[in-house]
Order: C-alpha cells, then sequence, then structure tokens
C-alpha cells in the first residue's frame, strides 16, 4: 500500500471531527472519497497533506509509519494536492507554470527549449490534445485547461499520490469530462488518486474504490465494480447500507 | 530438416522485428536488443537483411542534447508496405493510406449524399487501392467473414460487401466493423494495449460493439449492442423485435444531440437528469449481459456513449455490478478511448497491418 | 510508445522550406503577431507607435529637431530617468512600488560627489561608494517591507522624505558639489571614438544574431514549434540596420563649430544604457530569479506552493531598483558636472515611473520588461526635449507628460479589459 491511514482521529476543541478512520490507497487507483458537508472530508485530506496535524493514529507511506507535520513533508513523500486556482501564475504560460520552482538550467540560464519538450512529452503521455499552445499565458485557458495544467504538474514532478478536492466543481459539462478521463489516466499510469466530489456520477466514472465518510467516521470502503449508487447515497446518508455500514459500540446499529 | 527450421525462425525474428519498428516506432539495436530478447548479433543481421529488402532504414537519431555521440535508430520504411483504410459512415467515407510505421501517406473524405457507398469507396481511394498490400474496410453494423449482416445505420441486411467492392476495384477486401476496428485501433495505438480481451462499445447511429482477443479482430467479434433486448415485450423497434436497447434507451432518439442533454442535466434540468440516468440503467443492464457473455477485461464508451458513460457512470456501473457474476466484475476496466473520432480509421489500418506482417512469418 | 497513425491532432511544426511555403510560414507568424495584439497582448506596440508620432510631429514644427546633434542631446537628458525607469520595472513586476527612488539615486550622486571632490578619492572608489549606498538602501527598504510586511508604498514615501533630508545634510544643508573628475564627467558626456562605435555596433549584431540562430538551432532540433528562419533573419537585419544607422548618424560632425571644437561618435551613455538593458533583460527574461520575479508578481500564493523563495525574490527586487537608482544619479550628476540637493529631485521620479508605465509594465503587477522601461523612457524624453524647443514653458510640458502618461495608462486599462474578454485578467 502507498498509503495507510490507521485509526486517524482529529479534535478542534471539543469537536471531534475525525475518529478512528482507516483507509489505505494503493499506486495505480482511483480512491473517492465521499460525505455530507461537515462529515470530514476537507479535514482528513488536510491531514494528509500535512495542514493538520493528527490527534491520534497512524499514517504509513510505503509501510513505514511517517509524520507529516507540513506541507513540505506531504511533498517530500510525493503527495500532492492539487489545488483549484491558487497553483497557476495567470502571467506565466503552460510551460512556465508547469516547472515553476523546478525550472531546468544549463548553467545558469533557463533551459526553455527542454522544458518545452518535456511538458509536450508529458500532456500527450496524459493524451491531453485541449491545449494546443503550450506558450500561451495561464490566463487565456478555460477552467478545464487550468485544471488539467494544475494536474499536469503533480505528473511532472513524479508525485506519487495526486489528491483532488472537487476539481470538477467549478467547470462545465465538456471540460468536467476532460478533467474526469484525465484523472482515470493519471491512475492507469501508475499515480495513486485521492479524489473528493459531491457528484456520485464522477465518482463511479472514475474510482476503483469508493470511501463513505459519515459524521467523522468511515461508514465503508467499497470496491466500486460491487457498489450501487443507492448502497453509496444511504452510507453518505445514514452511514449504513444494508449489511454494510457503521455498527455501534454493542454491535447495533445505530 | 535443421536449415529449415533454421530459416523459419529467421522469417519469424523478421518479422517480429517489423512489428515491434511499426507499432512502437523509431529505435535504437539496444533497445531493440531489449525488447524482442534476442543477441545483438542477431538485431544486427536482421536489421541489415531487412534494410536490403527495403522495409528498414538506418538512421542518425537526433540528439539528445546531451553529449556523446547519436545513437544509429532503425526505423521503417513507409512505402515499403501500405494499406489502405476505409471508414463507412451514414453520410461519409473517409479514406486513408497508411505505410509502415503508422505514417498516413494519402487521405481524404467525401460526402455519401445518397450514393451507394461502394462507388465513394472506388473514387475516394482513386489508384491507390490497387498498390496496397491490403484493403480494409470499416463499417457500423454486424459484420461476419466479410458480409454486413445486419447495420441499422447503413440499412443494409445480408450484403456481402467483400464482394461488391472487389468487383468495383478489382482487389480483395477485408471487412470489419467499427466497433472492432476502433477496438484494434485502441489496442495497438492507444491506451488498451495491456488488455487481453478488449470490449469497445460504439455510439453512432445504431449501438455496436466489438470484441477484440489480443488486439486481434475475431470472427463473432462483431456485437449487436442496440438489439439486446433489455425490457421484454418493451417498445417496438425498427428491427421487428421489442425492447432493444436502442428503442427503450431514451436519449438513443436525440443521441446526436447529447451534448446537449448533459448540458441540460448539468444545469439542473430534472427530466433530462432522469432520462439520462434511466439510458444509463438501460446501457449497464445490456453490458451485463455482454459481459455475462464474453468475459471482457476492459470495456471503451466510444462515439456518444463515452458522453453518456462519463454523464451517467453511477447508474452505468450500478445496473453492471446488479447484473454481473463478482468474478466477471471483478477485474474490468471501464475507461473511455483516447484515439477519439479517428480510432476506427486507424484499427482498420492496424488489421490490414496485421494480415502484412502475418503473412512474413 | 503510442503514436497515433493518424496524426490530425499531431502539431506537425510548421517546417520553414525555401520557396512559397516559407512565405507562407512568415505570413502565418505575421498572422499570429496580430492575433496576440487584437487579444490584448499590446506589448511594446503604443509605445512605438507613440515615438514614431512624436518624431514627426517635432520634426515637422521644429526641424532641428531632428538634427544629429539633438539626437545625441536627448541620450544625454533622457539616460538617468532610463536607468532609473529600468530598476523601477523589477518592483513594478511584483506590483509593489519605489517612490524613494529619485531621492534614492540623489543620496548616492552626493555620496559619490563627496568622496571624489571633498576627500579627493580615485573615481572607481566614488563610483563604487555610490552603488555600494544604492544596494544598501534596498537591502533596508526590501527588508522594511518583506519581514516587517508595511506596504511599500508608506516605505518608500517615508524614505522619499528622508533621503531629501539626507541629501541636504551631505551636502552641508545645501551647496553645491562640483565635479571635476574626468572620467566620471565622461559617462555622459564622452563620446566613443568612431570605430569603436563600429566596433561596438558590430559585436552586439553578431551576438544579438548568435543567440537568435542558436536558438532558432536548438528548437528545430528539438521539433519543437518554430518560427520561419526568414523571420529570426530579418529580426536580426532590422536591427542590425537600426544600429548601424544609428552608429552612422552619431558618427557625423554635430559641432557647431567642428574648427574650434569637433563632436562625433557614440556618446559612452548610449553604450552603458545598452550594456544595462542587455544584462537586466537577460536576468528577466533567461534567469530563474527573473522566472520567479514573474510568479511572485502574479501569484505569490502560488509562487510560495512552488517553493519560490518569495521573501529573497522581493528584497532583492527593491536592491536592484535602488541599484539602478545610484547608476541613474552617477549619470545624472555626471551630466551636471555637479551634485546640488535638487539631483534626483523634483520630477525625476514621476517621469521615471511615468517611463515604465507608459512602456507597458503595469502597476498591478505581473508585467513589464526592461524594454518597455527605456521606450518608455525615450517617449518622456522626446517630449521634454521636442517642447523645450519650441519654446514651451515647464508648465506645459508637464501638462502634456502627464497626459501621455494617463493615456498610455488607458490603453494598458483597455488591453486588459480586452483581454478580459478572452480569459486574461
Amino acid at each position: 500500500m502507498l498509503l495507510e491511514l490507521t485509526g486517524i482521529s482529529k479534535r478542534f476543541g471539543p469537536v471531534e471531527v475525525l475518529s478512528d478512520v482507516d483507509l489505505a490507497i494503493d499506486a495505480g487507483e482511483v480512491c473517492a472519497l465521499v460525505g455530507d458537508n461537515g462529515a470530514g472530508k476537507s479535514t482528513l485530506v488536510k491531514c494528509v497533506a500535512g495542514i493538520h496535524s493528527v490527534d491520534g493514529g497512524e499514517v504509513r507511506v510505503d509501510g513505514e509509519v511517517r509524520a507529516i507535520s507540513s506541507p513540505r513533508d506531504a511533498a517530500g513523500l510525493g503527495i500532492e494536492v492539487v489545488y483549484q486556482d491558487l497553483a497557476l501564475c495567470d502571467n506565466l504560460d503552460v510551460v512556465e507554470n508547469l516547472f515553476l520552482g523546478r525550472e531546468k538550467r544549463r548553467g545558469i540560464l533557463l533551459d526553455d527549449d527542454a522544458m518545452e519538450q518535456l511538458a509536450a512529452e508529458t500532456l500527450s503521455s496524459l493524451a491531453v490534445r485541449t491545449i494546443r499552445n503550450l506558450r500561451q499565458p495561464v490566463a487565456s485557458l478555460s477552467g478545464g485547461q487550468r485544471q488539467t495544467v494544475a494536474i499536469a504538474k503533480a505528473v511532472l514532478w513524479n508525485s506519487r499520490l495526486v489528491i483532488l478536492d472537487e476539481p470538477t466543481a467549478a467547470l462545465g459539462v465538456a471540460q468536467t469530462r476532460q478533467v474526469l478521463e484525465l484523472i482515470r489516466r493519471l491512475a492507469d499510469q501508475g499515480l495513486a488518486v485521492l479524489y473528493i466530489s459531491h457528484n456520485l456520477n464522477d465518482v463511479f466514472a472514475v474510482a476503483d474504490r469508493i470511501a463513505a465518510l459519515y459524521l467523522g467516521r468511515m461508514a465503508a470502503v467499497l470496491d466500486a465494480a460491487d457498489t450501487t449508487q443507492s448502497q453509496v447515497v444511504e452510507l453518505i446518508t445514514s452511514g449504513r447500507s444494508g449489511q454494510l455500514g457503521l455498527t455501534d459500540q454493542n454491535g447495533v446499529r445505530p | 530438416m535443421a536449415r529449415t527450421g533454421t530459416e523459419e525462425l529467421r522469417r519469424r525474428n523478421r518479422a517480429a522485428l517489423v512489428e515491434q519498428l511499426h507499432r512502437h516506432g523509431p529505435q535504437t539495436r539496444a533497445e531493440l536488443t531489449e525488447a524482442l530478447g534476442l543477441n545483438r548479433s542477431t538485431i544486427g543481421a536482421l536489421a541489415a537483411d531487412l534494410a536490403e529488402s527495403g522495409y528498414v532504414q538506418e538512421t542518425t537519431g537526433r540528439s539528445t542534447g546531451s553529449a556523446g555521440r547519436p545513437s544509429t535508430l532503425a526505423e521503417c520504411v513507409p512505402k515499403a508496405a501500405t494499406v489502405t483504410a476505409v471508414e463507412v459512415r451514414v453520410d461519409r467515407v473517409r479514406f486513408a493510406l497508411v505505410g509502415l510505421g503508422g505514417e498516413v501517406l494519402e487521405r481524404a473524405e467525401t460526402e455519401l449524399d445518397g450514393a451507394d457507398p461502394v462507388d465513394a469507396i472506388e473514387t475516394v481511394t482513386g489508384g491507390t487501392a490497387r498498390d496496397a498490400l491490403e484493403a480494409v474496410a470499416a463499417v457500423p453494423g454486424l459484420v461476419d467473414a466479410g458480409s454486413v449482416a445486419h447495420s441499422t445505420e447503413l440499412g443494409w441486411t445480408g450484403r456481402d460487401l467483400a464482394a461488391d467492392l472487389a468487383a468495383a476495384t478489382g482487389r480483395a477486401w477485408q471487412v470489419v466493423d467499427t466497433a472492432t476496428a476502433a477496438a484494434v485501433g485502441e489496442w495497438s495505438r492507444g491506451d488498451a494495449h495491456e488488455s487481453t480481451k478488449l470490449l469497445y462499445l460504439h455510439g453512432g447511429r445504431g449501438l455496436t460493439a466489438g470484441l477484440v482477443v489480443d488486439g486481434r479482430a475475431q470472427r463473432g467479434g462483431s456485437i449487436q449492442l442496440g438489439h439486446i433486448v433489455v425490457e421484454p415485450g418493451g417498445r417496438e423497434c425498427a428491427c421487428g423485435l421489442r425492447g432493444c436497447l436502442e428503442a427503450e434507451m431514451e436519449v438513443f432518439g436525440y443521441a446526436e444531440d447529447i451534448e446537449h442533454a448533459t448540458l441540460a442535466a448539468g444545469m439542473g434540468d430534472a427530466a433530462a437528469r432522469d432520462g439520462l440516468r434511466r439510458s444509463g440503467e438501460d446501457l449497464g443492464r445490456a453490458l451485463g449481459a455482454v459481459v455475462t457473455a464474453t468475459g471482457p477485461d476492459e470495456i471503451l464508451f466510444g462515439g456518444w456513449l463515452r458522453e453518456l458513460y462519463l454523464a451517467t457512470a453511477a447508474p452505468v456501473r450500478s445496473a453492471l455490478a446488479e447484473t454481473t457474476l463478482p468474478h466477471l466484475r471483478s477485474r474490468l476496466r471501464l475507461r473511455t478511448p483516447v484515439l477519439g473520432d479517428e480510432g476506427a480509421l486507424i484499427g482498420a489500418a492496424e488489421t490490414g497491418f496485421a494480415t502484412v506482417i502475418d503473412r512474413m512469418r | 510508445m503510442t503514436t497515433p497513425v493518424l496524426p490530425q491532432d499531431a502539431e506537425t511544426p510548421p517546417a520553414a522550406p525555401a520557396g512559397p511555403g516559407a512565405t507562407r510560414a512568415v505570413l502565418d507568424h505575421a498572422k499570429n503577431y496580430w492575433a496576440e495584439v487584437r487579444s490584448g497582448e499590446v506589448g511594446a506596440l503604443p509605445a512605438v507607435a507613440g515615438i514614431i508620432a512624436l518624431c514627426v510631429f517635432f520634426g515637422l514644427s521644429k526641424p532641428v529637431f531632428l538634427s544629429v546633434g539633438n539626437l545625441a542631446n536627448l541620450f544625454g537628458q533622457g539616460a538617468a530617468v532610463a536607468c532609473i525607469a529600468m530598476g523601477l520595472v523589477f518592483v513594478l513586476i511584483l506590483g509593489e512600488i519605489d517612490l524613494s527612488a529619485g531621492f534614492a539615486s540623489g543620496v548616492c550622486a552626493s555620496v559619490m560627489a563627496v568622496i571624489l571632490t571633498d576627500w579627493g578619492l580615485h573615481w572607481s572608489l566614488a563610483i563604487g561608494a555610490a552603488l555600494a549606498t544604492g544596494v544598501v538602501i534596498g537591502l533596508v527598504l526590501g527588508t522594511l517591507v518583506v519581514k516587517l510586511g508595511i506596504p511599500s508604498f508608506v516605505v518608500t514615501l517615508a524614505a522619499f522624505l528622508a533621503f531629501q533630508g539626507i541629501v541636504l545634510m551631505i551636502l552641508d544643508e545645501g551647496s553645491n558639489i562640483s565635479i571635476n573628475d574626468e572620467t566620471v564627467k565622461t559617462i555622459a558626456g564622452g563620446n566613443l571614438e568612431r570605430w569603436q562605435g563600429w566596433v561596438l555596433c558590430a559585436l552586439t549584431i553578431a551576438a544579438f544574431g548568435a543567440i537568435q540562430v542558436q536558438r532558432w538551432r536548438r528548437r528545430v532540433a528539438r521539433s519543437l514549434v518554430h518560427e520561419p528562419i526568414a523571420v529570426v533573419l530579418a529580426r536580426i537585419g532590422a536591427l542590425g540596420a537600426l544600429l548601424a544607422a544609428g552608429v552612422f548618424l552619431l558618427n557625423l560632425e554635430r559641432s557647431a563649430n567642428p574648427q574650434i571644437i569637433s563632436l562625433t561618435g557614440v556618446p559612452v551613455v548610449v553604450a552603458i544604457i545598452g550594456g544595462l538593458f542587455a544584462v537586466w533583460t537577460f536576468v528577466l527574461h533567461r534567469t530563474r530569479f527573473g522566472r520567479h520575479l514573474y510568479a511572485v508578481g502574479g501569484n505569490p500564493e502560488a509562487a510560495v506552493r512552488a517553493g519560490v523563495n518569495v521573501d529573497r525574490v522581493r528584497i532583492a527586487a527593491f536592491v536592484i531598483c535602488s541599484g539602478m537608482a545610484a547608476v541613474g544619479g552617477v549619470v545624472a550628476a555626471s551630466r551636471a558636472a555637479s551634485v546640488d540637493p535638487n539631483t534626483g529631485g523634483s520630477n525625476v521620479l514621476l517621469l521615471s515611473v511615468g517611463a515604465a508605465v507608459i512602456g507597458g509594465a503595469s502597476l498591478f503587477g505581473g508585467k513589464g520588461t526592461v524594454r518597455a522601461a527605456l521606450l518608455g523612457g525615450a517617449v518622456v524624453a522626446i517630449i521634454n526635449n521636442g517642447m523645450g524647443l519650441m519654446g514651451l514653458s515647464a508648465g506645459v510640458r508637464f501638462g502634456v507628460t502627464g497626459a501621455v502618461l494617463l493615456l498610455a495608462a488607458g490603453v494598458d486599462a483597455m488591453s486588459r479589459g480586452r483581454g478580459k474578454l478572452f480569459g486574461r485578467h
């Protein structure tokens, strides 16, 4: 397992936002994280990304216990969070954005041609055909294209786990489809993807496994192939569905 | 005996080398040695041999920018073997003359305007069809051994297309269905080469599917997805049955306008959303039957079914989960194609090249 | 390896063969450029158009404006402002401002004058001390802005007032120190020998040509999208012709009375500004620092996330700005052959900011080039020079310069607005 969370809990003052959450994500799979507002999705993501520290439980990367206490720690372990719009500089072009902070150089000179070539290869390996001119400023791109650039950056930088928090929330229908296909391709190339979404269609379109959070607890982690939409809806809204889901302390379903 | 053995081995190795270069593009001898598992001197001899017969040429590779001498690359000579590929659609015929290695040497497209596709193919391929080693036509519908058993799109039933094309152009033709061709294309030039049993669903004016095993078109691999009955005794279908997927699927009527439906649903139109959901469920149920019968490890949603799948993945997969056995669905991958509109034409050409390379063995 | 067989979307870069194909490639290139202009990427266009229009206007109303003597004079007049404007571009790209650049140049010039004249030390020490003063000023300003988080407007406004006082203190309550050192006076007053001008011209063209052709060849080798070679050669040719014409004109005799004193050759200050222009352009566009500067100006949050050391980049920009102000101060002192409390004062700062903005830098950050500062500086210098020749009062000159600045800012705002329709900010 690339990433393994066991017994994660997190409190904000008296409020227990996450309680005893288990989740494992392997390379090459998309794990969708679903749950109602306030179920703890964002908190869980922030714990993995190093923005929050956990109050209890273990985070294992490649089977080894790791402390992730800052975004830098997370990045060092190959965990990359793709933020909606914060990640790109509008006045720079696509190549410049992709390599920002990790520019390739020849001596003290920037090697723009090498960067452009590498960017083109990366985008074509992801079958991205929507961005034709790599030298256009990011400001002139559509929302879907911007999201594509942000995601491609994660691939280019050899991240191993990419976390996407509602990447299609602000996109139109056609652009959503492009981003969904891109997410699927990330996993097919061997990256692990943790994908947070409200839209069950989007979840089913890309996910291999679906993890449902209910009031800070992990209701169930299911194979997408064995799951139906109504089961997931029940897990999100009541924490259980038939034999699946949470039981209370005495083994009685809440 | 021993002599024939080595001769046969050499032919096989030659074919393997050509296939490798055809599928993966120019490579150095070192890369070929690694990929084919032959020793370096064998590769050198084969390459020299193939260069002499004109299939392969060796060139100085482009420098990678780093120091060191640029390595010699072996690559296919496109003109050494060409394939004529044609894709027939309801309103047009698309043609490409493809050379060994995948280079497109010519391409053309012509509107049908009510003309018979065979005449259009004869015109559009011009003189080149005669010189190509193979000619392959991709047709939407149910195809078996060169003849089109049924095509909703073209309105044909039982037409021996291979014979008609041979009569019109004076050469032999292979006929495959569009979905199978696209499956071959995605397997050989797309992202599906890891699949051993690939099912491609094609949404055009009719719904068809093609099953390829290890990237090869199969006899009987052409499937009439649109005429699987999902609602016994349901609506009457143009084919004469009742409750076919094509008749039951709500969005089928405005399939060309799937963009509109998904857009409306995306903006919150409840009727559009319900229509899409039910269509997804119908598709998932029909797919359940196909999966149970054929056991693919990957399904690609092509044509307008790509839009439908991405917009209704939840009902499609839910219905699939309810109608298939766990061991069949646990290793099943659902994907969208990467070659887009080009898949069928690419696949038709690759079908031809598979035959060309087979003949070298 | 997944090469689609029918790559209708695999962009085949336009090769540049000879014959009709090449013509078409050039036409395509022109079309692309025009499309960029229409979508709001106006770049240096307004400034260049402005310079041409002003030259035509002043040339028609005062023919002496176009004389070689006046041309050489223009460089001298605009040099100090151009230097300060080049430095200001760096802080403007960050979306910051340095209001103290003018008086910082005054402080540095005073330091130089005192060391040179009062202490009688060597000119190299004096100029070195002036530049060091500029760097220290930049470090202090940058640290205050970056580490304490005081808005740059406030920090540099305070420095603007303080530096005015410091100049007075250095100059003993307003006395005037004259500069007699020949080397320092040569900076703004001297001319190169004729042959030196030609050699410099040839070297510049050769270097520019080599860089352009080398870059073109690398892109072809990597099969990246590249310009047609004809466009590259035309660009080299155009620059060459422009430089050669300039050197030729400046090598003509421009003295009113050549028998007594002969005035020929490229002014030294032109070579200095050319060199600074080349260095800073290189820094902005071809180094990691330059890339990070634009990134911080465009979206600091993204730059931080990308691991850019934002604080260091911002402090460095202030250091460069004040350092260039020091250069401007040295040039101004050299031209006036003296330093007084007004050096770097009055309107120097405002003209410099105006020059940068007229040239296309944006006060909102993320945008601006050194070339733009030079072009803007040229516009400002031409207006002042031309109107002076026409005998208009200083009041009218300020009014017109202000109007041009407003016009330039308007063009900027409009091109932004236009860009926005196409999704730009």
